[in-house]
């Protein structure tokens, strides 16, 4: 098992990650892989916990890490189109 | 030994990509290194015995965002949006941040060190209970039976993010509704003959074997997206300034199906989403492949970015 | 019958927000009224049914905790679900005379609003910890985009903004979700109340991560920078609903957390006081702000964020007066709020601006606008006789009760404030103009009943649930779990 903890590691690193960028970085765009590098590391880290079941694989942190994926993808999707969005209003205010 | 070896490469590689997509400075290369970072993420899934996450994260996680983030940038299109400006937080701010995250980082993994695992929970539950459910896969089995009730709200999440994609669109836009985000070089419509095919049908086998090997309707209905967004590149199919109601039924299909086979069931059965034995296989499928369709629909538009579509050639 | 109540209160609005997708508004808006009445009745006739035999539950697809998920109402949720229904059916009303022209924006209002109104409801009824990240993104999704309804640069903005912060926040709380699965085994809110005492500082982790991740989506200062400028940007109906329901979803569930699965972490003298004096600098911090505001919807839109401030006084009292104060004043303020967003909306229709320099004169013209605002007014100063005094005189007790004193003065001099900013507005607007300026009185432009009606019966019920605390109270009951 002792192997498999660099997973756990990774996944609490991911988080920190996550964080720093979320606070420093000014672009939205990078805002928002920062906020999805904090979630797959919330995410590693669940299914890190479901290896720890001795009859198998817990499915239950599996669908819910998929269930999350789902939802990180459309929130994000949703904010990629403010980010183009903000940039047209942008370009018109410049003209 | 050989296998954390293994483990302690893919581990520091992760963290290396995600630490380096978000410090460079160039929009391009940290949004390469995202999609890079999620395809390793795909990778470590699958040796954690997780393939359906795998399947899920190489088609949603890193394929279809990758694409979209792509075309963000593309979007963004002017010279100064490809470098981000670099932070405007104080020297000390930044440090402050820093030594929070990484004290953020110890104490999680000092508490995944520690935490004992979910032993006689829900899980050992769900891996027991298995053979009741008409679902063989038990990743499947919690999705559609057991917590079947989060995978319907997160159909909505889904369609919620369209309608707001449509709302962020600019009036400017519709202007210059011919103006298809597409490659000119005639290689791309071949490959579309080729691959488009291929990807529906893979899209669709996934959706089928979601019951009883990894699979299901979110993984098929992104690998059908991925056709649709294949087919949209190479000019078969092209944006539209209006949707049609075959277009809105077809996306919300898996929502209506879903609620619709719950709500007339349940004077019957009792409770909401359980559905009678002999029909339970059936119905489950049923409510899969229409929420492969509508899933795949839906992002297919928020790839497109445009409410409609319509046939090209 | 009883048993479906939760599910349909869950799935009829949700239904009707698809069938205005799929078919619009329909003939002289068929379709939206239809939809109103499919999100009402559900959700009137399960308070009935809590109100009649107490808590009503119901098990998913059939299966018991811990393998299913849960629905669960009982006091607590049944008032948020009927502070749901009221201030949402009003303001429906209202929206419906709002967007009465602009076909495309009331489309998109009434297919994401009914959405709003199930998801509300799904997250007053989750009984389990991830389904509540499930809604709580739900609520969020379904919120942002009617931000935009406005259509300016600055709601993208603002939109943007909320969004990164928002999804950030669910992510913390799933974090933190994450850990207690980890612990447990369980999802199950009771279930995980019941076997998590004792669980040492993991739990404690756990319950940072979860409580900062609400917070966060609560707008609480230090996060509330994107509050105003969405609250105060947004089309009226559409503040009424963020400022009154949405905001307080993640307060409520932060409650929920403490009276269960939480109340070990929470409890400790250090993680209340600390909860606690965020919320007093909100209050401080958002009332300041609104006393200095030019424009009249960011002075509503900063009041919400003292507003909110009060409801995290609960931790350090933790006593049935407190937990009654605080539902309370999270019920009073969200129909007062309602009513303060909707006056807003309609005075700057009528006169074109919302600036509060220019209103001078403008009171007796717009005597029915104004006059709700000051109604309204009075329940969010917590003046007698109005269901935010009655909030705040149960706050005090409690305050008392639990030799917490100085927390006493901090909810009157909260009221002190409000009051500054209410009367603020009214005397520019009722200020005598010169005699000299005479003809000067602003043109105005007339609104019709279904934008004047709704806002004078929120304003009369902010004043109303002065008189109704003996049922409210009766019907939310005790603290749930171990405080009882």
């Amino acid at each position: 098992m002792a192997g498999l903890d660099v997973y756990a590691l990774a996944a609490a690193v991911l988080m920190g990650l996550g964080f720093h960028g979320l606070v420093t970085q000014p672009h939205p765009l990078k805002r928002l892989l920062a906020v999805n590098v904090f979630g797959n590391g919330v995410f590693l880290a669940l299914i890190v916990l479901a290896r720890r079941l001795p009859d198998g694989p817990d499915p239950i942190p599996h669908a819910m890490v998929l269930t999350g994926i789902v939802i990180a993808v459309s929130a994000t999707a949703f904010g990629l189109a403010l980010v183009r969005r903000q940039a047209q209003d942008r370009e018109r205010g410049d003209d | 030994m050989t296998l954390s070896l293994f483990d302690g490469l893919t581990a520091l590689l992760l963290v290396i990509l995600a630490w380096r997509c978000l410090v460079v400075p160039d929009l391009f290369r940290g949004i390469v290194l995202f999609v890079v970072f999620g395809l390793l993420l795909a990778l470590t899934w699958a040796r954690l015995d997780a393939p359906d996450l795998a399947l899920a994260e190489a088609a949603i996680g890193a394929g279809i965002l990758g694409v979209l983030l792509l075309g963000t940038w593309r979007a963004l299109g002017s010279p100064r949006s490809g470098e981000t400006p670099a932070s405007s937080l104080s020297r000390w701010l930044q440090i402050a941040s820093g030594l929070g995250s990484a004290l953020l980082a110890g104490l999680v993994a000092w508490a995944l060190h520690l935490v004992p695992g979910s032993e006689g929970g829900a899980g050992t539950l769900a891996v027991e209970e298995l053979p009741l459910p008409a679902t063989g896969q038990p990743v499947t089995a919690v999705l559609l039976d057991f917590r079947s009730y989060d995978t319907l709200l997160e159909t909505a999440v889904l369609l919620m993010a369209v309608v707001g994609s449509w709302l962020a669109r600019s009036s400017l836009l519709d202007a210059i509704a011919g103006n298809d985000a597409t490659t000119d070089t005639p290689v791309v419509p071949a490959l579309v003959r080729l691959f488009a095919p291929v990807l529906l049908v893979v899209g669709a086998y996934l959706v089928w074997a979601g019951a009883h090997s990894p699979g299901g309707a979110f993984q098929g209905g992104a690998v059908l997206a991925a056709a649709g967004v294949l087919m949209a590149l190479g000019r078969v199919l092209g944006t539209a300034p209006n949707v049609g109601w075959l277009l809105r039924l077809l996306m919300v299909l898996g929502l209506l199906v879903f609620i619709s086979a719950g709500l007339l069931l349940m004077p019957t059965e009792g409770s909401f989403m359980a559905y009678p034995e002999r029909w339970a296989g059936l119905i489950m499928h049923l409510v899969e492949y229409a929420l492969a369709l509508s899933i795949a629909l839906s992002l297919l538009l928020l790839f497109t970015g445009a409410p409609g579509l319509r046939r090209l050639g | 019958m009883t048993e479906m109540l939760p599910v349909l209160a869950v799935f009829l609005p949700m239904l009707g927000g698809v069938l205005v997708f799929l078919l619009g508004c329909g003939p002289r808006n068929a379709w939206s009224v239809l939809t109103v009445m499919l999100s009402l009745t559900p959700s009137l006739l399960l308070v009935q049914q809590v109100a009649a035999v107490g808590t009503v539950e119901h098990h998913l697809g059939g299966w018991a905790p811990p393998l299913g998920i849960r629905l669960m109402a009982d006091g607590l949720s049944a008032l948020m679900i009927l502070l749901t229904a009221v201030v949402g059916g009003l303001v429906s009303m209202h929206a419906l005379g709002h967007f009465a022209e602009r076909a495309n924006a009331a489309r998109n209002f009434w297919v994401l609003w009914p959405l709003l109104w199930g998801s509300l409801n799904a997250l007053f009824l989750s009984a389990d910890l991830f389904n509540a990240y499930v809604t709580l993104e739900l609520v969020t999704l379904a919120a942002i985009p009617l931000v935009l309804l406005a259509g300016s640069a600055q709601a993208v903005n603002a939109a943007l903004r909320y969004l990164i912060l928002a999804l950030f926040g669910s992510m913390l709380y799933l974090a933190g979700v994450a850990l207690v699965y980890g612990l447990i085994g369980t999802l199950d809110m009771q279930l995980a109340a019941e076997r998590l005492s004792g669980a040492g500082w993991v739990l404690d982790l756990a319950a940072a991560l979860m409580v900062t991740g609400l917070l966060v989506k609560a707008a609480i200062v230090p996060f509330h920078l994107w509050l105003p400028d969405a609250h105060g940007g947004a089309p009226a109906p559409v503040s009424a609903l963020l400022s009154a329901l949405v905001v307080k979803a993640a307060v409520y569930l932060l409650l929920r957390l403490w009276s269960g699965p939480l109340f070990e972490p929470l409890s400790q003298p250090a993680a209340a006081w600390l909860l606690a004096g965020l919320g007093v600098a909100a209050i401080l911090y958002g009332s300041v702000q609104a006393l200095r505001q030019r424009r009249l919807k960011l002075v509503v839109a900063y009041s919400t964020v003292a507003q909110l401030g009060y409801m995290l006084l609960l931790f350090p009292m933790a006593g049935l007066l407190a937990w009654q104060g605080v539902i309370y004043h999270g019920v009073a303020h969200g129909v007062a709020k309602a009513a303060l967003f909707l006056a807003a909306g309609n005075i700057l229709y009528q006169l074109g601006h919302d600036r509060i320099v220019d209103m001078r004169g403008s009171g007796s013209v717009l005597a029915i606008s104004f006059g709700c605002f000051a109604l309204a007014g009075v329940s969010i100063m917590g003046l007698p006789p109005s269901g935010g005094f009655l909030a705040k005189w149960l706050l005090l007790q409690g305050s008392l009760q639990a030799g917490a004193w100085w927390l006493a003065l901090v909810i009157l001099a909260g009221g002190l404030l409000a009051a500054g900013y209410v009367f603020r507005v009214l005397r520019a607007a009722f200020q005598v103009p010169d005699p000299d300026a005479e003809e000067k009185l602003p043109e105005v432009r007339h609104i019709g009943a279904m934008m004047r009606w709704p806002m004078l019966l929120l304003a009369l019920t902010a004043i109303g649930l002065g008189f109704a605390g003996e049922p409210l109270l009766t019907l939310l009951g005790d603290v749930p779990g171990r405080l009882g």
